[in-house]
């Protein structure tokens, strides 16, 4: 029998909880690689699905964000990678929130997202995981242990992400 | 700002928040909805993959066995025992594929790292991806020494003995098949060629395996400095 299916009510609340206070992560790996609303929604509940699947295994001595991050990430790529039909790689701007309010700031942080969005379009998953974790603020030590590789591996990807941004990167429509 | 103005990392972290406070304002979706559907759908995935290698392992250990006693049984037949020694050889490499498969499942576990994970799901995907053409393709000949074991096993008849010609026509049959799809795949017009190259995409073969080769360079230039 899967070992969900014989989960107490305690453990189902205590995932809820956890589920409830990290949903911020569920949405942002759910943003960083879907492309419409309709994927989001998809892959924000195929991520949470899989989050309910593993948590019998979850060890609480580790971070539970760490291990939150693991699983968005993996079921993102898989989700990206996987489905031939899926459309992938691009985010229509039609698409993307209406950032601005009518104010000159306003405009131009609406054209610094989509440059962003337009951005993470052109990375590969993996790389677009580095930079989503960057973007998160979490240290050098927390991306090489969720994504898997060296500390000084994330300091040179980091360091050639940033000279990506500087050659590729400038908002549009503020000329 | 001009349009030639570039951004820095930083800025577009600043953007990242912006899209963050936005996108927790409108996502609307509700994590709670933890439906049985959806749920199962998540548990059924791998393990049916792998209640499928462990079948498939089950099939090929009792073919093995079966067409092992066949072939020594009929020694002193060469075109019965010949049959029964490629369908042996067959049966292990089902055997084989199947615990190459279960290896790499078993390994799948979504809470490990990222790199991990996504190098077995595409060594999985290529293995799928470039096993099952040439099990689908070498169907086409055995089915010839399958009818000639079945025949022997529960008609107690010998086509090959009886009638050597009906061997043949099996024979002809078998690798106009095989050519026939040979030329499919890979020599017909190029407008045909795509509409097979996309049907075999969709079941694990064609560009997938390039697919599939590409996402594992990919991760091997990711895990390098």
């Amino acid at each position: 029998m899967d070992a969900t299916a014989t989960m107490t009510a305690d453990t189902r609340q205590a995932f809820g909880a956890l589920l409830e206070q990290h949903r911020g992560i569920v949405f942002k790996v759910a943003n960083t690689y879907a492309r419409d609303a309709e994927d989001r929604a998809d892959l924000a509940q195929e991520i949470a699905a899989q989050l309910w699947r593993a948590w019998p295994g979850y060890d609480p001595a580790r971070t539970f964000s760490t291990w939150m991050y693991r699983i968005a990430l993996n079921v993102a790529i898989s989700f990206l990678r996987g489905d031939g039909r899926r459309r992938r790689h691009t985010v229509p701007l039609d698409e993307l929130p209406d950032l601005a309010d009518g104010n000159a700031a306003d405009h131009e942080t609406g054209d610094r997202v989509r440059a962003l969005h337009r951005f993470i379009a052109t990375l590969e998953p993996l790389n677009r995981a580095l930079l989503l974790l960057y973007l998160e603020e979490h240290s050098t030590r927390q991306m090489a242990e969720v994504l898997g590789i060296s500390e000084s591996n994330v300091t040179t990807k980091i360091g050639r992400l940033k000279q990506r941004i500087r050659d590729q990167v400038a908002p549009t429509g503020t000329a | 700002m001009t349009m030639e103005s570039t951004m820095e990392l930083d800025d577009l972290k600043q953007a990242w928040q912006a899209l963050d406070r936005r996108l927790q304002q409108q996502n609307a979706i509700n994590l709670q909805l933890l439906t049985d559907s959806r749920v199962r759908t998540a548990k059924s995935g791998l393990r049916w993959l792998r209640v499928r290698s462990a079948l498939q392992i089950a099939l090929g250990v009792a073919l093995t066995i079966f067409f092992a006693l066949f072939w020594i049984e009929h020694r002193d037949n060469i075109v019965l025992m010949a049959s029964g020694l490629v369908m042996h050889a067959y049966s292990v490499l089902l055997i084989i594929a199947g615990v190459v498969e279960l290896l790499l499942l078993i390994r799948i576990d979504y809470a490990a790292p990222v790199v991990t994970i996504q190098r077995y799901l595409t060594l999985y995907r290529q293995w799928r991806n470039r096993a099952m053409p040439w099990l689908g393709l070498s169907q086409w000949l055995l089915w010839i020494p399958e009818t000639l074991i079945v025949f022997k096993v529960w008609l107690r008849a010998d086509i090959w003995a009886n009638a050597h010609e009906v061997v043949y026509i099996f024979l002809a049959i078998g690798t106009a098949g095989l050519l026939g799809s040979m030329w499919l795949v890979y020599w017909s017009p190029a407008a045909l060629r795509r509409r097979v190259a996309s049907y075999l995409d969709e079941t694990n073969a064609g560009p997938a395996v390039m697919r599939a080769q590409a996402s594992l360079d990919e991760i091997a230039r990711f895990e390098r400095e």
